[in-house]
């Protein structure tokens, strides 16, 4: 094996120990290990905090435990970027009907403006496009228009209070 | 490399600190993250007065991952150099680190094993990526809450060994040093002691927080005290040093934010006139 193997083979086993929890190689303090893996997945929520504001708002004090939940069991294997990270993780929500009703006008701007590649990597969308959906909760039609240029008109109905 | 044309106190750039940085009366410089910068279209507007003003922009890269098993990719080279042209750079700095491997991206920045076979790959990219980049390249001691076992040896050891095999300069950043004092015992003294003036490109300091019994380099917590009494002795041995503040969340008010500036300022000028002193005798 070449240096190049050995490292890429250890290396990896250490990513797969900090990502998706498998045993720490042997040699390392597996305390610390845990602990650096606590670590990137508190940075990776606070930046999809940081990104969907108004998911995390909406989630409250459940949004920490979901996410980091969630991100278990989702690496990363592109490009980090919270907000392909973020819309991944809406779409788990909606997946188990836990999304909250409030935020999907934000998703409906994001995937006017948005796509995710088979990949998972966030591509701009060009020239006009038109998002039509109904909504899990309140049932009503909602609609985004990417227009040329950018900009992005949307229509989403009021949730009625209950 | 000699020395960059680097000078003064500066300030991580980031949108939430444009304003501050805007009205900041002389920035010493200004570091930009290759990585928040939009992909295509134009460079923001704070960033295109600071370089009227002739403030010097440093692109700084988390991405690349210099220390790993494979080559840098070229694309990423290739998108790290338009990126220096786009803001005028003078200096791109990334990190003594790797960033993903056997297909997934860990998200930070992890430690290199101190090892042959981890120097080896390490210099050899650190060549690759200085024959692809149009400006010179730093490169950055990372902090790390483990160490690889087995080290072949110390970490002042580690960054002499790349400064002898590439034209790479350091960018010490003395928060991520202090982060090993308490974290691995580093010797802190032995890394101030190997880093010659010529090159050393400019100097990092944060904030960051102490839990567990760990120390977090979390540059979303307040500046200690220990970062920056590295800072002075890292002065005291090489006289005045570029160096910069680095704020990537949890922004303060722009009081506190001045007075971490004015702190780290005092301390490099108490360094340096202890080396101008020595100088002296």
């Amino acid at each position: 094996m070449s240096a190049r193997e050995r490292l890429a083979q250890a290396q990896a086993e250490l990513v797969q120990a900090l990502g998706v929890g498998a045993p720490v190689p042997s040699g390392f303090d597996p305390a610390r290990v845990l602990a650096a893996a606590q670590s990137l997945i508190h940075k990776r929520r606070r930046g999809v905090e940081r990104a969907w504001p108004p998911l995390a708002a909406a989630l409250g004090t459940d949004f920490a435990v979901r996410f980091e939940h969630w991100a278990r069991t989702h690496p990363m294997a592109v490009e980090p970027d919270a907000l392909a990270d973020g819309r991944r993780f809406a779409a788990s929500l909606q997946q188990e009907g836990r999304l909250p009703a409030e935020v999907s006008g934000v998703l409906l701007d994001f995937d006017a403006r948005w796509r995710l590649t088979s990949e998972g990597e966030r591509a701009p969308r060009r020239g006009v496009w038109l998002v039509v959906r109904r909504d899990d909760t309140t049932r009503r039609l909602q609609v985004a228009l990417r227009l040329p240029g950018g900009r992005v008109w949307r229509w989403v109905p009021k949730v009625r209070a209950p | 490399m000699t020395g960059l044309s680097l000078q003064g106190v500066g300030i991580g750039w980031r949108r939430e600190l444009a304003l501050f940085i805007d009205r900041l009366p002389s920035p010493g410089f200004v570091e930009v993250l290759a990585e928040h910068l939009p992909a295509s279209g134009a460079v923001p507007e704070p960033l295109l007065r600071l370089r009227e003003r002739g403030v010097p922009v440093v692109l700084h890269a988390v991405s690349l991952g210099l220390g790993s098993a494979e080559p840098p990719d070229p694309r990423r080279l290739d998108w790290l150099a338009r990126q220096a042209e786009r803001v005028g750079a003078i200096c791109i700095s990334e990190h003594l680190a790797f960033v993903r491997a056997g297909g997934l991206e860990s998200g930070h920045l992890l430690p290199l094993p101190r090892s042959e076979d981890a120097l080896d790959v390490l210099a050899e990219n650190v060549l690759r990526a200085q024959a692809a980049l149009p400006v010179p390249l730093a490169l950055e001691n990372v902090a790390s809450l483990f160490e690889w076992p087995d080290a072949a040896f110390s970490e002042a050891e580690l960054l002499a060994g790349v400064l002898s095999r590439t034209q790479a300069s350091l960018l010490l950043d003395v928060a991520n040093l202090h982060a090993h004092v308490l974290n691995h015992d580093t010797d802190a003294d032995a890394v101030l002691a190997c880093v010659p003036r010529e090159r050393l490109a400019y100097v990092h300091v944060a904030g960051g927080v102490q839990r567990d019994g760990l120390y977090h380099d979390t540059h979303a917590h307040p500046l200690h005290a220990g970062p920056l009494a590295l800072l002075e002795l890292l002065a005291e041995r090489l006289g005045p040093v570029p160096v910069m503040l680095e704020r990537d969340d949890r922004f303060p008010a722009e009081a506190e934010l001045a007075s971490e500036l004015s702190a780290v300022a005092t301390a490099l000028d108490r360094g340096a006139s202890r080396w101008r002193a020595e100088a002296r005798r």
